[in-house]
């Protein structure tokens, strides 16, 4: 009983009070708002029209007032869906065939293509069922009218046929194999995890061991101990890719050679914005739990286990600090959709202004720690200087 | 010491703007197919039909897959009253399917072959801000570039015009493209051994000089 009142008394008196009802409560906060729009509203999708017709133009009207879909774009002739597809601008492709009115006026079958991109597979379910909705309503619409026109009663309308067929192909990862999402993704984690862990902890460890000016105070001297990390984190990574290839199956279309170039860039940024979060931390021990900064929301953000659409925009930006956002969208563009490399500049931008404001930022507290180490050590010699002449 | 703080900083301010302007003004995949118009390669056919008095096909002068020019035997017909009379090709072209055999009887309306013109083409839509590039009966390089071994031909630019119910479509403002003006323009293709109706034909317009 005497052990349990201690055990109380020691209980009210830590950080465990508030952290064991604050923690929750702002997890609550923080998920609630970040799972709030529940269901993916307006996707974007690119419409091919090859008709070119009055008809066509209100199949697009119908599509994009559909709260599911948002037409951001209409391409006037044949273009390669992959490259509408390439740069996550848009999640299907619908095509709608030449001959589209002409057909439905001579009431013949008319197919409309839709290609969809199951990268990332939930960002597609409220399409698939929006485009059946919309050819079934426009055949009710085309077969109750013009039968109805004929004279015929609704009863014999009911047994036609529909004249607008839905042709659906899901692209890239046509049966939602989990390789290609959950389980790449769950590599990238592992390999972040212990990237930024190593990393994290270089300058707390040069600091406790008295070794971080050892070489000089220029913070290249600190930047240039990134490199092994990143180089051999590449490494890992490739070589894990192509293990998931080789026996799981998983679609790698890009050249492993240029693979390597997008690969460099992050772990070069992910090593050194790991080295800048836990540059000021008093120990190793600190620097690593400060590391769930870029674990949790890389792990949540970044389209693994849900697509970014389905996240309020706030989410969306803040994932565009973290370099895991940026490869697997690289991994989904150029391994998956077998994207060229010149099409993801903004993805090997963003990755270079990270390494870039990592740079500057660990740069800036190196200057400020050696001037406050350098002011010490003045006042050291002149203390001890003064103490010569007493 | 202070030069190798400038160097540092100036390579991660280097880094900076470098990354930025990749971002701005880097091509995504379609900015960068834009310019690449494609279009379905298409060639007119004729259908040749009989429409002399009725008879029996005497003999066949054409077979699947010969080049005829315009006024070529295609058939002898022989009449009931026992004249002949000859079914000949209307256009310069190639035959690509035949209807009928000797033996056959023939009345006016049958179908009796079917010539394929030899000038292919395609129609490609362009937009208002691009349509300046192309001037008519200007020649242009065509690729066909989903082929196994892409071929190039010449093409000329046989007509332009606005596209009637595309002109003033105005569907998404997200891109501004599709509120602009369309122009349909026809590019007659030469014949090339290759070459079949139902391939994608591309143009790059930027390999066209202004």
């Amino acid at each position: 009983m005497k052990s349990l009142t201690e055990e109380w008394k020691y209980v009210a008196g830590s950080k465990f009070l508030i952290v064991i009802f604050a923690a929750p409560l702002i997890a609550a906060l923080f998920f609630g708002l970040m799972f709030s729009k529940n269901q993916i509203s307006e996707s974007p999708v690119v419409i091919i029209d090859e008709d070119h017709s009055s008809y066509s133009r209100q199949l697009i009207a119908k599509i994009n007032a559909s709260q599911y879909m948002k037409v951001t774009n209409v391409i006037p002739s044949r273009m390669n869906p992959d490259t509408l597809l390439a740069n996550e601008q848009a999640v299907a492709v619908i095509v709608l065939p030449a001959g589209l009115e002409l057909n439905r006026a001579l009431g013949k079958s008319v197919t409309i293509g839709a290609l969809m991109d199951n990268t990332m597979p939930s960002g597609l379910t409220g399409i698939r069922t929006a485009i059946q909705e919309i050819i079934a309503t426009e055949n009710m619409a085309l077969s109750m009218t013009s039968l109805a026109q004929q004279g015929m009663d609704a009863e014999a309308i009911k047994g036609i046929i529909s004249p607008l067929t839905l042709v659906q192909r899901m692209l890239y990862n046509p049966t939602t194999s989990f390789i290609g999402t959950m389980v790449i993704g769950f590599v990238n984690i592992v390999v972040l995890m212990i990237t930024v862990g190593a990393a994290g902890a270089i300058a707390p460890r040069l600091r406790r061991e008295g070794r971080l000016f050892a070489n000089g105070t220029s913070p290249a001297q600190l930047w240039i101990r990134v490199v092994p990390y990143a180089l051999l984190s590449t490494v890992s990574l490739l070589l894990s890719y192509g293990l998931l290839k080789q026996a799981g199956g998983m679609r790698f279309e890009a050249e492993p050679h240029l693979f390597i170039i997008p690969l460099l860039l992050y772990s070069f940024a992910l090593s050194l914005l790991a080295m800048l979060l836990g540059y000021t931390a008093k120990d190793v021990s600190k620097a690593g739990s400060r590391m769930s900064v870029l674990l949790y929301p890389s792990f949540l953000v970044t389209g693994i286990q849900l697509t970014p659409l389905a996240l309020p925009a706030f989410f969306q930006v803040t994932a565009w600090a973290l370099p895991m956002n940026w490869l697997n969208r690289l991994i989904r563009g150029m391994a998956f959709r077998n994207g060229s490399l010149s099409a993801y500049s903004l993805e090997l931008g963003a990755l270079l202004i990270i390494i870039g404001a990592a740079t500057l930022l660990i740069g800036l507290m190196v200057m400020k720690e050696a001037r406050a180490s350098h002011s010490a050590t003045e006042q050291q010699h002149a203390d001890s200087g003064a103490l010569r002449i007493i | 010491m202070k030069q190798k703080w400038i160097v540092y900083i100036g390579i991660a301010l280097v880094l900076i703007a470098g990354g930025s302007l990749l971002a701005a003004k880097g091509m995504d995949a379609v900015s960068q197919a834009e310019h690449r118009k494609q279009g379905v390669l298409d060639a007119d056919s004729l259908t040749v039909i009989y429409d002399k008095k009725p008879g029996t096909i005497d003999q066949v002068n054409a077979g699947i897959g010969d080049s005829v020019q315009k006024g070529d035997l295609l058939f002898k017909v022989k009449l009931e009253q026992g004249s002949e009379e000859e079914v000949l090709s209307t256009e310069d072209g190639q035959v690509t399917r035949i209807a009928v055999k000797p033996g056959d009887q023939i009345t006016p309306g049958n179908p009796v072959a079917v010539v394929q013109q030899t000038r292919y083409r395609t129609d490609l839509f362009v937009q208002e801000g691009q349509i300046h590039k192309l001037k008519l009966n200007q020649s242009v390089k065509v690729r066909f570039p989903y082929l196994d071994q892409p071929i190039e031909v010449d093409g000329v630019v046989a007509s332009i015009a606005a596209a009637p119910q595309f002109a003033s479509l105005r569907m998404t403002r997200e891109k501004g493209q599709a509120d602009v003006s369309m122009f349909a323009v026809r590019i007659s293709v030469a014949s090339h051994a290759d070459l079949l109706p139902g391939m994608t034909a591309e143009v790059d317009l930027n390999e066209i000089a202004d």
